[in-house]
């Protein structure tokens, strides 16, 4: 009881402000006999996502995959490459300069290129997915990888601990509020990334749904589209929070006194 | 100088210099000192004297730029492989996401020696220190002071020959703070350790210790050894005694002189 009234709290105020934009929405192009093809109704969307659910649920399983894969490579790769910069500043020199030139490079510039190198399939989405997750996560882990307490390493030197054991016992749990810190942004811009790579070279996801859509002025499919690109964010965002609360109930920032 | 029969740490010519890019410091010049095995010796002095570098080249922590130290004969890096030494720090460093028995367990699987009577072992460590009923609870659960208990508890679950205490209760409150010195204390006096304890209380060191070594400011030397010779084991009413009182204003007295003498050179006379 006591949670759910908790949780209330969070919720009603902004389904109340939705609930009031929809209808001031839903008046306002009735009242001025908006076309649909310009800005349909929400009750126009409601019915399209509705009436073709599986349509819907469907393409956004594939932009789900996309941003999931992308971002599991991309958080692999960008933890693995922090770990060698922190254990090495020849590495780091080396390493952060090109992966600032990747990153200053636009987006699309490389969505372009991968279309030229791996045609229109599954891996040049997912590659820019891993472009728009790895630098913030890499950043991030390095800098987490690098703050460890300087008296619990000494405590491990002290008992001859392995560089191994450093890593995975000290190093590493204690990256991790850094880490999720970084995946607050990089869950969200996996599925941007996977979204932006539909919407250029895609037959399937959400991101081909409303490019098809947008040049056929068939809003109705685009807004449902951008709805359930949404919620997907929305619910993402959500459940990194619950796993952050959970992972790190040891942290200064969840400690409850 | 008094070294004794039985040597346990033996400090020659010690000294250490920090360099950073072009700036030089000068932490230790020309160090003796002498641990007898199973005794427990204070080191004292004012901040910046050295006193931590000091404890962390004794521990294998930092190598020094100058002069020898053997413990059991053997450099300290070499000791450290027969799991001579357990390590308390000012700040207990314990890791937040792990229990208080977890926490203990640490250096046992760290270090690989222990076989499988790991949870033995800490069952013991974690009794010995008083908190055997908070095994499961997480660092953040427990006061500064019970935290301290259990940084004690992980340097002893080696059971080590040389326990190395850099200002364990210096973050402490005054009251939990002479509550853990006689903690330290009675786990001391029931076994056959060397400790060495780094402070900047003067009470706390007369109170614990055979012998009370005090540094000049730095670079750091020892100017003065006062051997204390009270009766063990120890209680707080000796706190009261004549004798305590004067072994205090000795020490005080040792302190300002070697804080006036500064780095000149100097052998003790106790």
């Amino acid at each position: 009881m006591s949670r759910l009234g908790e949780w209330s709290v969070y919720l009603w105020p902004p389904a109340l402000a939705l609930a009031a934009l929809a209808i001031v929405w839903e008046a306002w192009v009735r009242l001025a006999d908006v076309p649909t093809y310009i800005v349909p109704a929400p009750t126009r969307v409601l019915d399209r996502l509705f009436g073709d659910l599986g349509f819907f649920l469907g393409h956004a399983a594939t932009t789900i995959q996309t941003a999931a894969v992308g971002f599991a490579l991309g958080a692999t790769v960008a933890i693995a490459v922090a770990t060698v910069m922190a254990h090495s500043r020849l590495a780091e020199r080396a390493i952060l300069p090109v992966a600032i030139f990747v990153r200053v490079i636009p987006l699309i510039v490389w969505a372009l290129m991968f279309v030229v190198w791996f045609g229109f399939g599954f891996t040049p989405k997912v590659l820019i997915v891993v472009l728009i997750t790895f630098f913030p996560i890499m950043v991030n882990a390095l800098t987490g990888l690098r703050s460890v307490n300087p008296g619990a390493l000494d405590f491990f030197r002290s008992v001859r601990a392995s560089r191994a054991d450093v890593l995975f016992k000290l190093r590493l749990p204690g990256s991790l509020p850094y880490l999720f810190a970084a995946f607050r942004t990089a869950v969200p811009l996996s599925v941007i990334g996977a979204f932006v790579g539909e919407l250029f070279l895609g037959n399937r996801g959400l991101g081909s749904v409303i490019a098809v859509g947008h040049s056929n002025l068939d809003m109705p499919t685009t807004f449902s589209a951008i709805l359930v690109l949404a919620l997907i964010g929305i619910t993402l965002i959500v459940l990194t929070n619950l796993l952050e609360r959970r992972v790190l109930f040891w942290h200064e920032s969840y400690i409850t006194t | 100088m008094a070294i004794a029969q039985h040597p346990h740490i033996v400090v020659e010519g010690l000294g250490h210099v920090y360099s950073a890019d072009s700036q030089r410091l000068t932490a230790l010049a020309d160090l003796d000192l002498g641990v007898d095995r199973g005794s427990f010796l204070s080191i004292i002095g004012p901040s910046g004297a050295g006193k931590t570098t000091l404890l962390k080249i004794l521990g294998g922590l930092i190598e020094p730029t100058e002069g020898t130290v053997l413990v059991d004969g053997m450099t300290p890096a070499a000791s450290q492989r027969s799991r001579t030494f357990g390590y308390v720090f000012q700040d207990p460093s314990l890791l937040p996401w792990r229990t208080v028995a977890q926490n203990v367990a640490l250096p046992l699987q760290l270090n690989r020696g222990a076989g499988q009577q790991v949870s033995e072992l800490v069952d013991r460590a974690v009794q010995a220190v008083g908190l055997d009923e908070f095994g499961g609870y997480y660092p953040h659960q427990l006061s500064g002071g019970m935290r301290q208990r259990v940084a004690l508890a992980r340097a002893l679950v080696m059971d080590p020959d040389v326990l190395l205490m850099d200002e364990p209760l210096g973050s402490l409150d005054e009251i939990t703070r002479t509550e853990m010195r006689y903690e330290i204390l009675r786990l001391w006096e029931g076994s056959d350790r060397t400790a060495v304890l780094v402070t900047h209380s003067i009470p706390e060191a007369v109170m614990t210790s055979d012998v009370v070594a005090v540094m000049s400011p730095a670079p750091g030397r020892i100017v003065e050894r006062i051997e204390i010779d009270l009766p063990r084991p120890r209680d707080a009413m000796l706190e009261r005694s004549n004798r305590f009182l004067r072994y205090v204003g000795d020490l005080r007295d040792a302190l300002s002189a070697g804080a006036a003498r500064g780095p000149a050179s100097l052998r003790a006379t106790a």
